[in-house]
């Protein structure tokens, strides 16, 4: 487990509270678009395997840090968001396969393309009537992969895609911000600033599967450009 | 009673099925004006339901055909996932408050049944298609296909709160939006978010005087 100075959990933590308006009523773009990644890699999902080592469940797991007790009014920290979700209905509601090992070549070429460096990529699994409740990320898992601090400075150079691996269908939803997000094509991304608050369920009636792809910002990071489509071919 | 016959329950012909096409699968039927709260009202646990499996137990009332039809559709929400804990919402249809039936005054539906609906945030009532069994067994009318239903979305839209009606996800409405659609049109309701989504559901025949068929599209009760 990880351990972070109790002052930049703080600063962390107001970051997040100042950078959003946190009212549902207002019609704020609160994600971007980045491209689709096209290609004959669709063709592969369907040899996509998870496993008990995939398993993961964001309440039971998300204890990261087994440090002191936060004060009330931190919103967002160290096991908030999991206390927070339990206390809105969500206990064991949110189990899913999150799977970071042994991924098909086709995911390092999309981390490759990404333009993001150190990328780290992961597939995640909903099952229907899955949720992943309102939440910020705060990429915990990337910094103990890549032995990074977790701190303010860095959080603000993390950059998280979402690559969509199929189709929408039916209960697919995702909502970052005051922005749902659903009838997407497969190879779509986007992404989120640092400290955006978001959900997704799967409502549907089919598993979901969707594509992490983290790293540092960079110059030739594909947000940083007009999306665009990235073929990717194995 | 008249029950549907078993070509009007699986009869695809009212839709498409297919998630790709951009097909317009709900009307906009207007808005009821009000300063109702629809969160101050209490719920309890008698009030709760849930997408029972296949030990649901039928009454004489749901007629063989109904069971039929709800038995696939009670087998699929098994298959897919769905159980008890997902599913929970909680509906009250006697002893609401008066603005309940002003609004469902406003909205004009004749034999108008009317029922408040709760649902807690991780709770999902998964893609189905409305029979109005109970409806049916209650009111007189022909066939489900003379019966419409609107939805009264209870307060404004806060995150994680989603309808989908066909292929068209419904979200960011104001309070006393109404809604429809076509009869045998599938949907889904879902609360993600942090707070009860709450819904006014209208079930009636529609006539020249309902909202939908009306120039003026806003009410204020």
């Amino acid at each position: 487990m990880k351990t972070v100075d109790p002052a930049e959990k703080l600063r962390i933590d107001k970051y997040i509270k100042d950078m959003w308006h946190f009212d549902p009523a207002i019609p704020s773009t609160d994600y971007q678009y980045v491209g689709q990644f096209t290609g004959n890699w669709i063709d592969k999902i369907k040899d996509l395997s998870f496993n008990d080592d995939s398993k993961f469940d964001y309440n039971r797991n998300k204890q990261t840090f087994a440090d002191e007790k936060l004060p009330d009014d931190v919103v967002s920290f160290g096991n908030k968001d999991r206390e927070k979700a339990v206390k809105w209905g969500y206990d064991n509601k949110t189990k899913y396969h999150q799977k970071w090992n042994d991924l098909p070549d086709w995911c390092s070429l999309m981390g490759k393309a990404s333009g993001l460096k150190t990328p780290a990529m992961c597939i995640n699994e909903q099952l229907p009537g899955s949720f992943l409740p309102w939440h910020v990320d705060l990429f915990y898992t990337y910094c103990e992969q890549t032995g990074r601090e977790v701190k303010l400075e860095v959080m603000l150079k993390m950059r998280r895609y979402l690559v969509f691996m199929q189709d929408w269908k039916w209960g697919y939803y995702l909502q970052v911000g005051n922005n749902p997000i659903t009838n997407w094509k497969a190879g779509q991304i986007i992404t989120m600033p640092f400290g955006m608050y978001h959900l997704s369920v799967n409502a549907g009636t089919e598993v979901r599967h969707v594509m992490q792809i983290n790293g540092l910002e960079t110059e030739d990071s594909l947000h940083k450009f007009p999306a665009r489509e990235i073929e990717i071919n194995v | 009673m008249t029950l549907l016959t078993d070509k009007e329950y699986f009869n695809k012909k009212y839709w498409h099925y297919d998630d790709q096409l951009k097909s317009t699968d709900y009307q906009y039927v207007g808005q009821v004006l009000g300063d109702w709260k629809a969160d101050q009202i209490e719920f309890t646990e008698d009030d709760a339901r849930w997408s029972r499996g296949i030990d649901f137990e039928f009454s004489e009332q749901h007629g063989d055909r109904t069971k039929n039809y709800e038995l696939k559709f009670r087998h699929n929400v098994e298959k897919w996932g769905y159980q008890r804990d997902n599913t929970q919402y909680y509906e009250i249809n006697k002893n609401l408050p008066q603005w309940c039936y002003d609004v469902a005054d406003a909205c004009g539906l004749d034999n108008c049944y009317v029922a408040l609906q709760k649902q807690s945030p991780g709770s999902v009532l998964p893609w189905h298609i409305d029979s109005y069994r109970s409806y049916m067994a209650n009111m007189e009318t022909n066939s489900a296909v003379n019966v419409r239903r609107y939805i009264v979305f209870g307060e404004a839209w806060h995150w994680g709160h989603f309808l989908q009606v066909g292929n068209n996800v419904i979200t960011q409405w104001k309070k006393g939006d109404v809604i429809s659609w076509d009869f045998q049109v599938p949907h889904l309701s879902c609360c993600a978010g942090i707070l009860p989504k709450y819904t006014l559901k209208l079930t009636g025949i529609e006539t020249k005087n309902s909202l939908r068929k009306k120039n003026d599209k806003v009410i204020t009760i």
